[in-house]
Parts: C-alpha cells; structure tokens; sequence
C-alpha cells in the first residue's frame, strides 16, 4: 500500500514521525477515506491516497509501455462501436423503421419489447420480411436510418 | 384448397395474423376474398378491388434447403404470367417487369405482395379480371379488355395449379431456371428503365439483366452497373 500514499509535512525542523504515518495510513485503510491530515502544534502531517487501486496500475504498466511496445498494443484511433450483439440483417436489401410511410416506427430506443416484437422490416425484391425481437429486453441503439439500403449481417438495431 | 369470403379486410392480412396465432396453414391452402376493404400493396399503398376481380393470399413454408426467400417474388410472378398468358395468347401482350409486376399491354393489372412471418411466407395476389379501378397517375387495364371477363373461381383454381407447379420447380430445380424463364418474358435487356429507390432517389440506365440472387442490374450513363435489391421500377416510355 505504500505507494499509493504521499505523505507531507510542514514545519520547521520538522522530523517525520515514521510510527504517526503508519498508524494514519491503517486508519486510511480501515475506514476507506482517501486522505488524513492532522494537526499538533506546528507539526502537520496529510496522509493521502488517490482513489483504490486504478493508480497501482497505471505505475506498474508505465515501464512496459516504455518499452518498444508490439505493434498490436500501439493505442489505436477510437475503437469501432462493438455491434457484436446487434441483430444483423439476414439479407440484402432496404430497412424500414414503419410499416408505411408517415406511420410511427415500430420502436424507438428505449422501448420496452418482447420476445417476437416486430422491430423493422427489410424488403429485398418485393419481400417484406419482418425483423423480430429474439428475446424480451430495452431497444439500446437503432444503427440504420428509415428506407437505408443495408448489406447481409449488417449490423441495425440493438436490443439488450 | 380455395376458401371463399364474401369480404375481408385483406387476404393477406388475415393469413399472417392466422400464423402468428400459431396455426398451422397447409401449403396449397389459398383464402380468396370477393371485396376487401383494406387490399394493401407495396409501402402502405392500397390496393382497389371491383366486383368480379380476383383477389387472393396463400402461404409458403419455407425450409433451409429451399432458395433465398426474396426470389418467391419471382415465383409468384411466374405463376401469374402463365395463366394470364394461357388466355391471352399473344405473349407480346403479357410482359414482366421487376421483380414481379405482370403488365397487360404494357400497364399494371395485378399486384404481388410478399410478406414474411416466421419461416414462412404469405403471398398477396390481386388480378383485374373484370374492372380496372381508377388509379390517379397510372395507366390500369383488366383482363375484360381482351375478351369475356374470366370467372373468378376459375382463375383462382387456375392460380393456384400453377403457383403449386412453379413452387416444386423452384425447390426442385432452384432459382437459376426460373429466373431464366423470368428473364425470356421480361422487358428486353437494354431497355430504358428508371428506379425509385426507398430512399426517395431516382436513378435510370438500361436494364442489364438480373444477380444471381435476383437483384435488378441497371446500367447506368457512365457505364457502371447499379445492383438493385429495393425499389419502384418504371419502363421508360412504356
């Protein structure tokens, strides 16, 4: 634990009671705050630590990253959103959002739906195929927009 | 098996609803309606009947083994085109334009509507047998301009032969064949055509033939080849 701690002083002549900063530094760890300070006299001691144990991990990666990193671990551009547990498109063809033109959508983010809820429809040669919810659950993210063409496995609404 | 109501909302309407209260509609099964009062068509369209026009849904259940569930559209229109041809006559008259409009003379007289539920499929088949409504904008014809108005329940028997016979060959033999046949009573390859997209853009080219999948090739002005799997298709000059 020591190395998520600072420790400071102030005072003139001040000598560092080793004994004072280890009992404050349990005090610390008892009670979870992240910083003591007292004060006796002209003598003031904080003890500190910053927040749990996110830091002791920053210092002890700080010397890999150092190093020539490999090439994989280089920090890329903003990762692509995972649409890994999206419902894809099982054909090629155009969305639509509403049953009909000037109609309401079928759903909008946030909507709660059930298992077999219709969630759009994917037309491809004149073949309306519904696109049903697999499981109950919130529609968290709606990725294409009404009457968009979209590819097979194309990535269009998430529901978790 | 042809069942006959005197009115409904929509065939088709009802036939999806029936499946997805879980019943089970056996293949070969068509509900035919004398009126509709909500005949529906592509993106919320109406479709309009008149007395004596047919009017008619069946179900297709669909299997892995079977061909993309999109080139049904191909199937359907094939159906119709050759029991309208039968009693026609003259294939010049009878024409397909994609993916499954049947022109007579060259204008609309019957709309297809594909819809899925689940695995499986309701096909929506609307014929002008007797009248051709008032459509604003669109040039509409009816059978009846080309000899006595076919009989409804007669042309729905014929229908349903037929949609049965082309349904077998598209399992048996696959979608190559039939879009071969789709191909030779289509419009010309080159010909002028523009599409609607859904997304509200209108490009035009000249018909360069059909994916593999289906999917209208439309050559384009600069030579390029648009591949089109949604869309309002228009013959240029036709």
């Amino acid at each position: 634990m020591a190395e998520n701690k600072a420790v400071s002083g102030r005072g003139p002549g001040m000598t560092i009671d080793e004994k004072l900063v280890r009992q404050l530094a349990d005090v610390l760890a008892d009670t979870g705050l992240t910083e003591i300070e007292v004060e006796e006299g002209d003598r003031r001691i904080r003890v500190s630590r910053a927040a749990v144990a996110a830091p002791a991990q920053q210092i002890m990666a700080q010397p890999m990253a150092a190093q020539a990193p490999p090439p994989s671990a280089q920090p890329a551009a903003p990762a692509e959103p995972d649409h890994s547990n999206a419902i894809k498109s099982p054909m090629v063809g155009t969305v639509y959002l509403a049953p009909e033109p000037g109609a309401d959508d079928f759903v909008k983010v946030g909507d709660q739906v059930k298992a077999g809820d219709t969630l759009l429809i994917v037309e491809a040669m004149k073949v309306m195929n519904p696109i049903t919810a697999p499981s109950a659950g919130v529609v968290k993210q709606i990725l294409v927009e009404n009457a968009q063409p979209v590819e097979f496995d194309q990535p269009m609404i998430v529901v978790g | 098996m042809i069942q006959t109501v005197p009115e409904t909302r929509s065939t088709s309407a009802d036939l999806l609803a029936r499946l997805a209260a879980g019943e089970r509609i056996a293949e070969g099964y068509w509900l035919v309606a004398d009126r509709q009062t909500g005949g529906r068509g592509r993106q919320g369209r109406s479709w309009l009947d008149a007395p004596g026009n047919f009017m008619g849904s069946t179900v297709v259940h669909l299997s892995p083994q079977d061909p993309a569930p999109p080139s049904l559209s191909f199937v359907a229109a094939l159906a119709v085109y050759e029991v309208v041809l039968a009693r026609i006559g003259n294939p010049r008259e009878v024409q397909l334009k994609w993916p499954n409009d049947v022109l007579l003379g060259g204008a609309k007289f019957c709309g297809l509507l594909l819809e899925r539920e689940g695995g499986s499929a309701v096909i929506g088949i609307g014929v002008n047998l007797a009248e051709a409504p008032d459509v604003a904008d669109r040039h509409t014809r009816t059978l009846a301009e080309y000899g006595p108005a076919p009989d409804r329940d007669a042309f729905a028997a014929e229908l349903a032969s037929q949609f049965d016979l082309e349904l077998g060959r598209w399992r048996q033999y696959g979608l190559e064949p039939i879009l071969s046949r789709w191909l030779a009573a289509a419009h010309p390859l080159g010909s002028a055509l523009s599409v609607h997209e859904p997304s509200g853009t209108r490009v035009s080219g000249a018909f360069d033939g059909l994916e593999p999948d289906g999917a209208l090739r439309l050559r384009l002005a600069d030579g390029t080849v648009r591949v089109i799997h949604a869309g309002d298709v228009l013959l240029e000059g036709g």
